[in-house]
């Protein structure tokens, strides 16, 4: 018997050892707040399968040409690497470095942080909780979403002046930001905790 | 103070409704595959490379694109200049449905904008980029991966270029991209002019192609056409506005051609020819077979020059071609030509004198200013003139005087001379020609009041009578139409009233009930004798409109019952409804009148006269 609180509305309740298709609801808020035994294994796969998809689908986000524009027959295509490399060599260095932080280095950052936390058995649980923070914080700071409603905005705005065609990064940036969404969703910050609990007390 | 155990409510268990949850990694399974997808889209199926070498790259960048019929089928993925400096290779990626494109035989050229006067090309380039234009080469030749650019496209794309090199002394501002001329079409450009290292020639490298690549054999001629607006000539001046290009005359010598195949083997017999000197003048022309030199001998040039005219009753038939100082420097000698048809025109006693200038005749009764043509005030001018009673023909190379100004009676002769005009053993024949008049038929139609003058016309001929023989389909037109119409012909007009028909056939004979025809004097009465039901070996249709006959042999003839029908595939103008016909059964025999030539039942037939026994 243990004693733990729900945590959407922080009621203390007293749970015992759940079997394996058991789940522990709030007695106030109706949340379920605890399921049973290995649940946090699955919820710690399904994480890891999404970031790992998200990963995969990182690289050719970055690298495959993400529009391309013509105007008069004079043909620019870009990706978001070649376009920020540029920007900071020609353009604006600040700029480049503002979206080489936050739509290239953090979600990229967040990605890994999340597989690896969901990676069982690995690493300490304090290191745990440190990559949990931080899984945290690059989310809140990661803007890849950002950066494709932007090109949403480019698409409608300039479609009249030039033509405008997007690549096949679009789908592979999609994909990566829908992942990333995925794998912090499907995370389960408790069987952090669960595992520690695993570990026998050395005292009553 | 502590919270007692038992006031800790205990959680709700439940069972889980929903089923086992997926691990999901069938979502990660999805996003390799379309990682792989998306890559191997880029990669693995892009078009072949292809590199075209340049002279120029114009401003060509990465990323503009290959246009053929204008669509893009590939893009420019390089450029760069070569090792040496002296041309530039563009690598370019084609699509890969459109990899047909690198065969033999393909031209690339770089589309700019070219703004010279007459040739006006390529705006869309003036603000937008430059793109590559191709000409594919034929179907079913072996494929290649590097070419060499072209300037500018050529017509002809088959053949492979031959590229020679022409010395002149003087450029005359050819450029890179003017164009080798053959008969009006171009059959070759200029790749690369420069400086001779002695500084003293100009070596044009040109790439000839298709069949002109066999011009480059030996004898052949080759001057830069320009505009040449002197006292002596007047020429080249199509090329003030379109440019200047290099004209060809190809010698009639076929050996040492230089072919790819004598490229191809260096240790040929015969030597390729692939340097020639340009000529600074355009060769002589060569006057028509038939044409009549002769040599007139004067004290003083009086202003002629080499392009004067000669003129028979101040119509050019020929021109001087020469002017040079007779051997023991007494006189002056002027050669000249005369045209082949107004050959005959010269007599052993014609008389010639100078017709140049304005003639400024000044006397106590007044003054007489008589001005010439504008063009025989520029360039002077011949003139002869030949008795009323004409001597015998004369042989080339005849001389005769020239004075300075013309005795009175002199512009009083009239002499009647044939000229011949058709070369084919009709000087002996005399075969007449029939000479078709011209007839309109005149009536006013409108409704309720609002009249316009009508017309319609055709062609019909002069028989003995003298009558007017016309088409049926004409004169039944003309009756449809009603009483008012007039017919108008050799300046007479008359009503329908007035004419009497007699048909015969698909033609129709008009005598005026009243008075008697009158015909000019050139339109002879139809003295020629018929063609009986023999059938022609080649008929001709003679008509005003056209300079000479339109023949038609007798395999594309088939006897109708009205005369001879002509093969449906013959497409003739319309305006030559009428018009008569002459043939003969014999090659060489006597041209005799067929017929008239006119539509029954929509085919063009050659329908046969017969005069009436009563003429």
């Amino acid at each position: 018997m243990k004693l733990k609180a729900c945590h959407c509305c922080g009621l203390v309740h007293q749970v015992r050892k759940l079997e394996r298709n058991e789940i522990a609801r709030c007695g106030r808020c109706n949340w379920v707040f605890e399921s049973g035994h290995a649940d946090g294994h699955v919820s710690a796969q399904r994480c890891l399968a999404a970031s790992l998809g998200g990963l995969v689908l990182y690289l050719p986000a970055v690298t495959l040409p993400i529009l391309e524009i013509e105007k008069l027959g004079h043909h620019r295509s870009a990706s978001i690497l070649g376009v920020t490399w540029e920007l900071l060599l020609h353009g604006n260095p600040l700029v480049g470095i503002i979206i080489i932080l936050f739509s290239l280095v953090l979600p990229l950052a967040k990605l890994l942080a999340l597989v690896n936390l969901s990676w069982f058995g690995l690493t300490h649980q304090r290191h745990r909780a440190f990559t949990y923070h931080l899984v945290e914080w690059t989310g809140r700071w990661s803007m890849m979403d950002v950066l494709l409603l932007a090109l949403l905005v480019a698409l409608i705005k300039l479609g009249d002046l030039v033509t405008f065609h997007l690549g096949p990064a679009v789908i592979a940036f999609a994909g990566c930001v829908m992942m990333s969404l995925v794998a912090s969703l499907m995370f389960d910050p408790h069987s952090i905790w669960d595992e520690c609990d695993s570990v026998p007390k050395t005292e009553g | 103070m502590s919270v007692p155990i038992s006031e800790i409510p205990a959680a709700k268990i439940e069972y889980r409704t929903s089923g086992p949850r997926s691990k999901l990694w069938w979502l990660t399974g999805i996003c390799v595959l379309l990682a792989i997808g998306l890559f191997a889209g880029g990669f693995f199926f892009q078009g072949p490379v292809i590199q075209i070498v340049f002279q120029d790259g114009y401003g060509l960048k990465i990323g503009d694109t290959l246009r053929h019929r204008g669509v893009d089928i590939g893009e420019v993925i390089n450029v760069q200049l070569a090792n040496d400096l002296k041309s530039v290779t563009v690598s370019v990626r084609l699509h890969p449905e459109n990899d047909d494109v690198a065969v033999e035989g393909s031209q690339f050229w770089i589309q700019r904008a070219r703004l010279r006067i007459g040739q006006i090309s390529g705006l869309d380039t003036v603000l937008g980029a430059k793109y590559l234009g191709v000409v594919p080469g034929p179907a079913a030749t072996p494929r290649r991966n590097d070419f060499i650019g072209v300037e500018t496209p050529l017509g002809m794309t088959e053949g492979a270029w031959v590229s020679i090199q022409i010395q002149f002394s003087e450029g005359n501002g050819i450029q890179i991209g003017d164009s080798i001329r053959y008969r009006g079409i171009d059959v070759g450009e200029v790749v690369a002019v420069d400086l001779n290292p002695a500084m003293d020639s100009v070596n044009v490298e040109v790439n000839l192609i298709g069949q002109a690549a066999s011009f480059a054999r030996q004898g052949t001629q080759f001057w830069i056409e320009r505009p040449r607006l002197d006292l002596t000539e007047v020429r080249g001046l199509d090329t003030l506005v379109a440019g200047r290009y290099i004209a060809v005359a190809p010698s009639n010598d076929s050996v040492n051609a230089l072919t790819d195949a004598t490229l191809k083997n260096d240790a040929a017999k015969s030597l390729p020819v692939s340097q020639f000197i340009g000529l600074n003048q355009p060769p002589q022309r060569p006057w028509e077979s038939g044409s009549l030199e002769i040599e007139l001998e004067c004290s003083s040039r009086n202003g002629i020059v080499v392009g004067t005219p000669v003129m028979y009753r101040g119509l050019e038939v020929g021109e001087v071609t020469k002017v040079r100082l007779a051997k023991d420097a007494v006189s002056l000698l002027l050669t000249c030509v005369v045209q082949p048809d107004a050959a005959r025109l010269v007599r052993t006693n014609s008389v010639w004198w100078f017709d140049n200038g304005l003639k400024l005749d000044a006397g106590l009764s007044g003054f007489q200013l008589k001005v010439p043509s504008l063009s025989a005030l520029f360039r002077g001018g011949v003139s002869f003139a030949t008795p009323t009673e004409p001597g015998e023909p004369v042989a080339t190379g005849l001389r005769f005087p020239i004075e300075d100004e013309p005795k009175k009676d002199w512009l009083l002769w009239k002499p009647r001379l044939r000229l011949d005009s058709d070369a084919a053993g009709s000087t002996q024949n005399q075969s007449e020609v029939p000479q078709a008049i011209r007839v309109v038929a005149n009536w006013n139609a409108g409704i309720t009041g609002l009249y316009r003058r009508q017309s319609a016309e055709t062609w019909g001929l002069a028989v003995k009578g003298p009558k007017l023989l016309v088409t049926k389909g004409f004169w039944d037109a003309a009756v449809k139409v009603g009483k008012s119409v007039e017919l108008e012909f050799s300046g007479q007009r008359f009503s329908m009233e007035s004419l009497k028909a007699e048909t015969s056939g698909q033609l129709v004979v008009l005598i005026p009930i009243e008075g008697v025809l009158e015909f000019s004097r050139e339109t002879t009465l139809q003295s020629i004798p018929l063609l009986d039901t023999q059938v022609p070996v080649l008929i001709q249709i003679v008509s005003p409109n056209k300079a000479s006959p339109i023949a038609i042999e007798a395999s594309r003839l088939k006897k109708v019952d009205a005369g001879w029908e002509l093969n449906s595939s013959i497409t003739l103008d319309s305006a030559l409804d009428g018009s008569p016909v002459i043939g003969s059964p014999q090659i060489g025999a006597q041209q005799q009148l067929a017929g008239i030539l006119t539509r029954v039942d929509g085919r063009w037939t050659v329908v046969a006269w017969s005069e009436t026994p009563d003429q």
